[in-house]
Protein backbone atom coordinates (compact mmCIF):
# COMPACT_ATOMS: atom_id res chain seq x y z
CA UNK A 1 0.00 0.00 0.00
CA UNK A 2 1.12 3.45 -0.80
CA UNK A 3 2.09 5.78 2.39
CA UNK A 4 2.03 9.70 2.41
CA UNK A 5 3.87 10.80 5.56
CA UNK A 6 2.81 14.25 5.87
CA UNK A 7 3.48 14.81 9.24
CA UNK A 8 5.24 18.05 10.44
CA UNK A 9 3.85 19.39 6.98
CA UNK A 10 1.15 22.09 7.33
CA UNK A 11 -2.36 22.90 5.07
CA UNK A 12 -2.65 22.54 1.82
CA UNK A 13 1.00 20.25 2.03
CA UNK A 14 -0.95 17.15 2.84
CA UNK A 15 -3.87 17.85 1.01
CA UNK A 16 -1.55 18.28 -2.40
CA UNK A 17 0.42 15.39 -2.28
CA UNK A 18 -2.92 12.89 -0.75
CA UNK A 19 -4.45 14.31 -4.13
CA UNK A 20 -1.40 13.96 -6.78
CA UNK A 21 -0.75 10.19 -5.57
CA UNK A 22 -4.26 9.58 -5.72
CA UNK A 23 -4.47 11.10 -9.43
CA UNK A 24 -1.67 8.78 -10.14
CA UNK A 25 -2.81 5.63 -9.11
CA UNK A 26 -5.89 3.73 -11.15
CA UNK A 27 -6.80 1.67 -8.11
CA UNK A 28 -6.19 0.26 -4.64
CA UNK A 29 -5.33 2.03 -1.42
CA UNK A 30 -3.01 5.14 -0.29
CA UNK A 31 -2.86 6.23 3.50
CA UNK A 32 -1.54 9.29 4.31
CA UNK A 33 -0.14 10.36 7.64
CA UNK A 34 -0.96 13.61 9.31
CA UNK A 35 0.02 15.08 13.09
CA UNK A 36 -2.75 17.90 13.10
CA UNK A 37 -6.34 17.86 13.05
CA UNK A 38 -6.86 20.72 10.32
CA UNK A 39 -4.99 18.12 7.78
CA UNK A 40 -7.06 15.36 8.77
CA UNK A 41 -10.13 16.89 7.88
CA UNK A 42 -8.73 18.80 4.77
CA UNK A 43 -7.68 15.37 3.59
CA UNK A 44 -10.60 13.07 4.68
CA UNK A 45 -12.68 15.70 2.78
CA UNK A 46 -10.81 15.65 -0.36
CA UNK A 47 -11.58 11.79 -0.23
CA UNK A 48 -14.97 12.67 0.46
CA UNK A 49 -14.93 15.26 -2.64
CA UNK A 50 -13.17 12.53 -5.38
CA UNK A 51 -16.21 9.50 -4.05
CA UNK A 52 -13.17 7.58 -2.66
CA UNK A 53 -14.14 5.46 0.69
CA UNK A 54 -11.95 6.38 3.58
CA UNK A 55 -11.54 5.52 7.11
CA UNK A 56 -9.37 7.28 10.14
CA UNK A 57 -7.39 5.86 13.03
CA UNK A 58 -5.66 8.27 15.27
CA UNK A 59 -2.48 6.95 16.98
CA UNK A 60 0.04 8.75 19.22
CA UNK A 61 -1.17 11.77 17.90
CA UNK A 62 -1.10 10.96 14.38
CA UNK A 63 -4.10 10.75 12.45
CA UNK A 64 -3.78 7.71 9.57
CA UNK A 65 -6.47 8.32 6.65
CA UNK A 66 -6.43 4.86 4.64
CA UNK A 67 -8.22 6.17 1.38
CA UNK A 68 -9.55 3.91 -1.15
CA UNK A 69 -9.63 4.22 -4.80
CA UNK A 70 -12.02 2.29 -6.97
CA UNK A 71 -10.92 1.03 -10.68
CA UNK A 72 -13.82 3.16 -12.41
CA UNK A 73 -13.06 6.93 -11.88
CA UNK A 74 -16.09 8.15 -10.73
CA UNK A 75 -16.10 11.95 -12.60
CA UNK A 76 -17.24 14.74 -10.00
CA UNK A 77 -21.24 14.81 -9.92
CA UNK A 78 -22.47 18.03 -11.07
CA UNK A 79 -26.15 18.59 -9.42
CA UNK A 80 -27.22 21.42 -11.83
CA UNK A 81 -29.82 22.87 -9.80
CA UNK A 82 -27.25 23.45 -6.88
CA UNK A 83 -26.43 26.93 -6.06
CA UNK A 84 -23.05 28.18 -4.39
CA UNK A 85 -22.64 31.57 -3.00
CA UNK A 86 -19.49 33.30 -2.70
CA UNK A 87 -19.18 36.27 -0.47
CA UNK A 88 -15.82 37.87 -1.11
CA UNK A 89 -15.83 41.32 1.41
CA UNK A 90 -17.79 41.97 4.14
CA UNK A 91 -19.79 44.73 2.34
CA UNK A 92 -22.31 44.16 -0.41
CA UNK A 93 -20.87 46.42 -3.63
CA UNK A 94 -18.83 49.69 -3.85
CA UNK A 95 -19.65 52.78 -2.10
CA UNK A 96 -20.66 54.19 0.98
CA UNK A 97 -18.57 51.67 3.46
CA UNK A 98 -21.98 52.14 5.96
CA UNK A 99 -24.75 51.02 3.04
CA UNK A 100 -22.50 48.17 2.03
CA UNK A 101 -22.22 47.13 5.58
CA UNK A 102 -26.27 47.26 5.88
CA UNK A 103 -27.19 45.83 2.13
CA UNK A 104 -25.00 42.59 3.23
CA UNK A 105 -26.79 42.00 6.48
CA UNK A 106 -29.93 42.11 4.35
CA UNK A 107 -28.84 39.74 2.03
CA UNK A 108 -27.86 37.36 4.42
CA UNK A 109 -30.92 37.97 5.98
CA UNK A 110 -33.08 37.06 2.71
CA UNK A 111 -31.09 34.58 1.84
CA UNK A 112 -32.50 32.45 4.78
CA UNK A 113 -36.15 33.32 3.85
CA UNK A 114 -35.68 32.42 -0.11
CA UNK A 115 -35.98 29.01 -1.13
CA UNK A 116 -34.38 26.94 -2.76
CA UNK A 117 -31.45 27.40 -0.57
CA UNK A 118 -28.10 27.60 -1.35
CA UNK A 119 -25.86 24.01 -0.79
CA UNK A 120 -23.35 26.23 0.15
CA UNK A 121 -22.15 29.76 0.95
CA UNK A 122 -17.89 30.13 0.76
CA UNK A 123 -16.79 32.89 2.67
CA UNK A 124 -13.18 34.83 1.37
CA UNK A 125 -11.20 37.59 1.60
CA UNK A 126 -13.08 39.85 4.40
CA UNK A 127 -16.32 38.22 3.99
CA UNK A 128 -14.61 36.01 6.74
CA UNK A 129 -15.32 38.54 8.95
CA UNK A 130 -19.01 37.71 8.63
CA UNK A 131 -18.94 34.55 10.12
CA UNK A 132 -16.67 35.54 13.66
CA UNK A 133 -17.63 36.79 16.89
CA UNK A 134 -19.06 40.82 17.08
CA UNK A 135 -20.45 39.84 12.86
CA UNK A 136 -24.00 41.32 13.14
CA UNK A 137 -25.12 38.73 10.39
CA UNK A 138 -23.67 35.93 12.48
CA UNK A 139 -27.20 35.14 13.64
CA UNK A 140 -28.25 34.96 9.72
CA UNK A 141 -25.73 32.90 8.86
CA UNK A 142 -25.82 30.46 12.16
CA UNK A 143 -29.45 29.91 10.83
CA UNK A 144 -27.91 28.97 7.23
CA UNK A 145 -26.26 26.60 8.65
CA UNK A 146 -28.99 25.10 11.04
CA UNK A 147 -30.69 24.57 7.86
CA UNK A 148 -28.37 22.25 6.37
CA UNK A 149 -26.35 24.89 4.34
CA UNK A 150 -22.91 24.35 4.78
CA UNK A 151 -20.68 27.16 5.44
CA UNK A 152 -17.09 27.07 4.41
CA UNK A 153 -14.61 29.57 5.32
CA UNK A 154 -11.28 30.45 3.49
CA UNK A 155 -8.45 29.29 6.05
CA UNK A 156 -6.20 31.74 4.46
CA UNK A 157 -8.36 34.78 5.22
CA UNK A 158 -9.13 33.76 8.13
CA UNK A 159 -5.58 33.23 9.51
CA UNK A 160 -4.64 36.90 7.63
CA UNK A 161 -7.32 38.57 9.28
CA UNK A 162 -6.05 36.55 12.75
CA UNK A 163 -9.81 35.42 13.13
CA UNK A 164 -9.22 31.81 13.53
CA UNK A 165 -9.90 31.76 16.88
CA UNK A 166 -12.88 34.12 16.47
CA UNK A 167 -14.67 32.06 13.94
CA UNK A 168 -18.28 30.66 15.24
CA UNK A 169 -20.04 29.39 12.32
CA UNK A 170 -19.04 26.95 9.18
CA UNK A 171 -16.05 25.04 8.64
CA UNK A 172 -12.61 26.07 7.44
CA UNK A 173 -11.77 24.91 4.31
CA UNK A 174 -8.87 25.53 2.02
CA UNK A 175 -8.70 26.51 -1.72
CA UNK A 176 -9.07 22.79 -3.55
CA UNK A 177 -12.21 21.93 -1.14
CA UNK A 178 -13.28 25.76 -2.01
CA UNK A 179 -12.81 25.41 -6.04
CA UNK A 180 -14.29 21.41 -6.09
CA UNK A 181 -17.26 23.08 -4.76
CA UNK A 182 -17.53 25.91 -6.94
CA UNK A 183 -16.85 23.66 -9.48
CA UNK A 184 -20.04 21.07 -8.29
CA UNK A 185 -22.51 23.74 -8.18
CA UNK A 186 -24.59 24.10 -11.21
CA UNK A 187 -24.68 28.06 -10.60
CA UNK A 188 -22.09 29.99 -8.73
CA UNK A 189 -23.07 33.69 -7.27
CA UNK A 190 -20.20 35.50 -6.39
CA UNK A 191 -21.22 38.64 -3.82
CA UNK A 192 -19.11 41.31 -2.54
CA UNK B 1 -46.05 31.13 16.84
CA UNK B 2 -43.69 33.52 16.05
CA UNK B 3 -44.35 36.93 16.18
CA UNK B 4 -41.79 40.13 15.72
CA UNK B 5 -42.44 43.66 14.91
CA UNK B 6 -40.91 45.36 11.69
CA UNK B 7 -40.55 49.30 11.01
CA UNK B 8 -40.39 50.53 7.32
CA UNK B 9 -38.60 54.05 6.41
CA UNK B 10 -39.01 56.51 3.99
CA UNK B 11 -35.40 56.59 3.37
CA UNK B 12 -32.16 54.54 3.48
CA UNK B 13 -30.68 56.72 6.00
CA UNK B 14 -33.63 57.00 8.33
CA UNK B 15 -32.71 53.11 8.40
CA UNK B 16 -29.49 53.68 8.93
CA UNK B 17 -30.33 55.95 12.03
CA UNK B 18 -33.05 54.24 13.76
CA UNK B 19 -30.82 50.78 13.77
CA UNK B 20 -28.11 52.66 15.50
CA UNK B 21 -29.78 54.19 17.62
CA UNK B 22 -32.01 51.36 19.01
CA UNK B 23 -28.61 49.29 18.97
CA UNK B 24 -27.04 51.81 21.10
CA UNK B 25 -29.83 51.71 23.09
CA UNK B 26 -28.98 48.28 23.66
CA UNK B 27 -32.22 46.36 22.00
CA UNK B 28 -31.85 43.56 19.64
CA UNK B 29 -32.47 45.02 15.98
CA UNK B 30 -31.91 43.13 12.51
CA UNK B 31 -32.12 44.94 9.09
CA UNK B 32 -33.55 43.05 6.67
CA UNK B 33 -34.89 43.36 3.04
CA UNK B 34 -38.88 45.13 3.48
CA UNK B 35 -41.15 42.03 3.00
CA UNK B 36 -42.80 41.75 -0.30
CA UNK B 37 -46.23 42.07 1.41
CA UNK B 38 -45.34 45.79 2.36
CA UNK B 39 -44.73 48.69 0.70
CA UNK B 40 -41.97 51.25 1.51
CA UNK B 41 -40.04 53.78 -0.63
CA UNK B 42 -36.97 52.21 1.01
CA UNK B 43 -35.90 48.73 0.81
CA UNK B 44 -34.70 48.36 3.73
CA UNK B 45 -36.61 47.65 7.31
CA UNK B 46 -35.49 46.57 10.72
CA UNK B 47 -36.64 44.03 12.59
CA UNK B 48 -37.18 44.17 16.73
CA UNK B 49 -38.55 42.02 19.53
CA UNK B 50 -42.33 41.78 20.08
CA UNK B 51 -41.65 42.15 23.44
CA UNK B 52 -39.29 45.51 22.99
CA UNK B 53 -41.24 47.29 20.87
CA UNK B 54 -43.08 49.25 23.58
CA UNK B 55 -39.60 50.55 24.61
CA UNK B 56 -38.16 51.13 21.48
CA UNK B 57 -41.03 52.83 19.96
CA UNK B 58 -40.56 55.17 23.34
CA UNK B 59 -37.19 55.58 21.98
CA UNK B 60 -37.75 56.17 18.68
CA UNK B 61 -39.95 58.97 19.59
CA UNK B 62 -37.49 60.43 22.17
CA UNK B 63 -35.04 60.96 19.82
CA UNK B 64 -37.34 61.89 16.92
CA UNK B 65 -36.07 59.05 14.26
CA UNK B 66 -38.45 59.21 11.30
CA UNK B 67 -39.72 55.73 11.00
CA UNK B 68 -42.89 55.52 8.27
CA UNK B 69 -44.66 52.73 10.34
CA UNK B 70 -44.53 50.09 12.83
CA UNK B 71 -46.25 46.46 11.59
CA UNK B 72 -46.61 43.53 13.93
CA UNK B 73 -45.45 40.32 11.69
CA UNK B 74 -47.23 36.62 13.65
CA UNK B 75 -46.24 33.57 11.54
CA UNK B 76 -48.94 31.32 11.56
CA UNK B 77 -48.30 27.67 9.86
CA UNK B 78 -45.44 28.83 7.58
CA UNK B 79 -47.16 32.42 6.74
CA UNK B 80 -46.81 36.04 7.64
CA UNK B 81 -49.74 38.24 8.73
CA UNK B 82 -48.86 41.67 8.68
CA UNK B 83 -50.53 44.12 11.00
CA UNK B 84 -50.10 48.00 11.02
CA UNK B 85 -49.39 49.27 14.28
CA UNK B 86 -51.57 52.47 14.66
Amino acid sequence: MKEIDARGLVCPQPVILTKKALEEMTEGELVTIVDNVTAKENVSRLAENLDCKYEISDEKGCHYIKIKKAAVVQKQKINDDSIVIVITADKLGQGAEELGKVLMKSYTYALTETTPLPKAVIFMNSGVKLTVEGSEALENIKKLESSGVEIINCGTCLDFYQLKDKLQVGIVGNMYSIIEKMNSAGKVVNIG
Amino acid sequence: MTEYYIAVFDSTHYALKFEKAVRDGGYDINIMPVPRELTASCGLSARMEAGEIERIMALAAKEDLKVAGYYHVEVQNGRKVYNRRQ
